[in-house]
């Protein structure tokens, strides 16, 4: 419908506008045209009544649709304002819970800040006492290699020159062994001129035995030259004048036969000397003997023990000098072992004080807006943050790392013993 | 083997351990805390450098930066003895020039070697 008056007001205005154009060409023309105009405007006129009266009846609908609504809306916004107030206090709940939740943080936060210091003396107590430890340890192990590998090279070189050149034990050894073989030819020896000279005393004995039966005939062939010489005395006498010179010869030949006598006991006592000589040489010689060939034998058994005994030490010696070199090697190879292992002491050490800093860093940016809530309780986070470090300390170093002196650090006392021996560190006798 | 080796370690322990592996060898070492202390040490004397990364006061690459900038020193062999590992500091270490890069734990014999390689002149 409005589309419609619409319509006719826009001829109406268009026919107007043409007369107005046209009375410059033809007054006519721009008659006929307004008048059109006017009846267009007419028409108009009539549907805008017409469209009017169509759009207070639409209004109206309108507008009882819009109470109805209006009324609807209302009661939503009720509804809304109703749960807005509900949230309202759920809101102010929570943010209560926040508050409190913040202010927790902010207690947490003011602990960690006041740790930090704690945490950064610990770090650099550990560093200081593991560094100190490690460079200890490090001169301590590496002497202990030196002098083992010195005492090492020292044995070994000992026990090779016992085993090597002229002389070595080895060759010790050797020499004895010969001089062992000519040991034992000795006593083979001995026991053959013992037996020679055994024999030998035997033909003395007999020698001598023979000598005296011979002595025995020279005393009985002296006495009966001595008989004959008695008889040829007599027979002389009896031949008076004649027989005197033969009387002599007789005197003489008694008296030879006497002298002979006399040797022959004297030949005779010199050869019972000799025999008992000969006896007791023979006696003491078998004695002398009998005790040589035991030392000997007891030499001979010995050496041979002894080089018995020397050979499988030799062995062992050759076998410790390669045990000597096993563990010369064995202390290079551990040596550098222990080398690593510092190195990881010392990385170990680089953590820890990286830690430190990062933890310092990270509660430095804390910013103090966040303290804002526990201003009033820094000092109790202060002392929160000691309590709970020296709870868990053992160690004096601890203590002082915080500068806490007087939390039970011990003073290191000076013990002695009842027997004047001093006890070194810190202990303590009850 | 001889040669004088200027240690630059904020290690102690390191230092000494470095010590430990290489008067062995018959190598003199020189010791220095930082590469702020090491480059009063650094002449013509030395036969290398065995420099540490992380160090304070002067940090291992800038001491290899100033070296590198005295003529009499540029042509010294260095290598960095350091816990770090990431593949773009050694190929920092390497554009300035740095021989080697030995990651520590270092094996005492490795370093002797590195060290033997690099100063076969000493």
């Amino acid at each position: 419908m409005e589309r419609r008056t619409n319509a006719a007001a826009v001829i109406s205005l268009g026919l107007a506008l043409a007369g107005a154009l046209a009375a410059f060409h033809s007054p006519a023309w721009a008659v006929v045209l307004v008048s059109t105009a006017g009846a267009a405007g007419a028409v108009t006129y009539l549907f805008a009544c017409m469209d009017m009266r169509s759009s207070e009846h639409r209004a109206g609908e309108r507008l009882t649709e819009l109470e109805a609504r209006h009324a609807e809306r209302e009661e939503a916004a009720r509804r809304s304002l109703d749960d807005l107030r509900e949230e309202g206090r759920a809101l102010r709940e929570q943010m209560r819970g926040y508050g409190e939740t913040t202010r927790a943080l902010a207690e947490a936060v003011a602990l960690i800040r006041e740790t930090a210091p704690i945490i950064e003396g610990l770090s650099r107590t550990a560093i200081e006492k593991s560094e100190r430890g490690s460079t200890s340890l490090t001169d301590d192990v590496y002497e202990i290699g030196r002098q083992s590998t010195t005492l090492s090279t020292s044995i070994t070189g000992f026990l090779t020159e016992l085993c090597t050149g002229d002389e070595s034990l080895e060759e010790r050894i050797a020499d004895m062994e010969l001089d062992l073989e000519r040991l034992s030819e000795n006593a083979a020896i001995c026991d053959r001129t013992n037996a020679s000279l055994d024999r030998s005393i035997d033909r003395i004995s007999q020698s001598v035995g023979e000598t005296s039966e011979l002595l025995g005939q020279v005393s009985d062939i002296a006495e009966r030259t001595s008989i004959l010489a008695i008889n040829a005395a007599i027979y002389a006498a009896k031949a008076g004048e004649f027989g005197k010179g033969f009387s002599v010869i007789a005197g003489e030949i008694q008296k030879l036969a006497g002298t002979a006598k006399e040797v022959a006991e004297a030949i005779g006592t010199n050869t019972v000397s000799i025999e008992r000589q000969v006896a007791d040489f023979s006696a003491q010689h078998h004695a002398l003997m009998a005790d040589s060939q035991k030392n000997l034998s007891r030499t001979i058994g010995s050496i041979h023990h002894t080089i018995t005994g020397l050979r499988p030490r030799l062995d062992r010696i050759r076998s410790s000098i390669s045990e000597a070199a096993r563990v010369s090697d064995s202390v290079t190879s551990h040596l550098s072992e222990i080398n690593m292992a510092m190195q990881q002491q010392d990385a170990i050490q680089q953590i820890v004080s990286h830690i430190s800093v990062i933890f310092d860093d990270a509660t430095a940016r804390v910013p103090e807006s966040a303290l804002a809530p526990l201003r009033e309780g820094q000092e109790r986070a202060r002392e929160l943050a000691r309590q709970i470090a020296v709870k868990h300390f053992t160690m004096e170093d601890e203590y002082l790392a915080i500068g806490a002196q007087g939390y039970g650090a011990g003073v290191a006392g000076r013990v002695v013993l009842d027997n004047g021996v001093e006890l070194g560190g810190n202990v303590t006798l009850f | 083997m001889s040669g004088k080796v200027l240690c630059i370690d904020d290690s102690p322990t390191i230092r000494k351990l470095v010590h430990k592996a290489l008067d062995p060898q018959g190598y003199e070492v020189q010791e220095a805390e930082n590469g702020k202390e090491a480059l009063g040490l650094a002449d013509t004397s030395v036969d290398l450098f065995l420099v540490d990364v992380h160090m304070p006061e002067m940090d291992g690459f800038e001491f290899v930066e100033s070296i590198k900038q005295r003529p009499e020193l540029a042509g010294k062999p260095v290598v960095f003895l350091t816990t770090e590992s990431s593949e773009e500091k050694k190929q920092r270490g390497k554009q300035l020039g740095v021989n080697g890069w030995i990651v520590k734990p270092f094996e005492p014999e490795a370093l002797t070697k590195v060290i033997a390689m690099l100063t076969p002149a000493t």
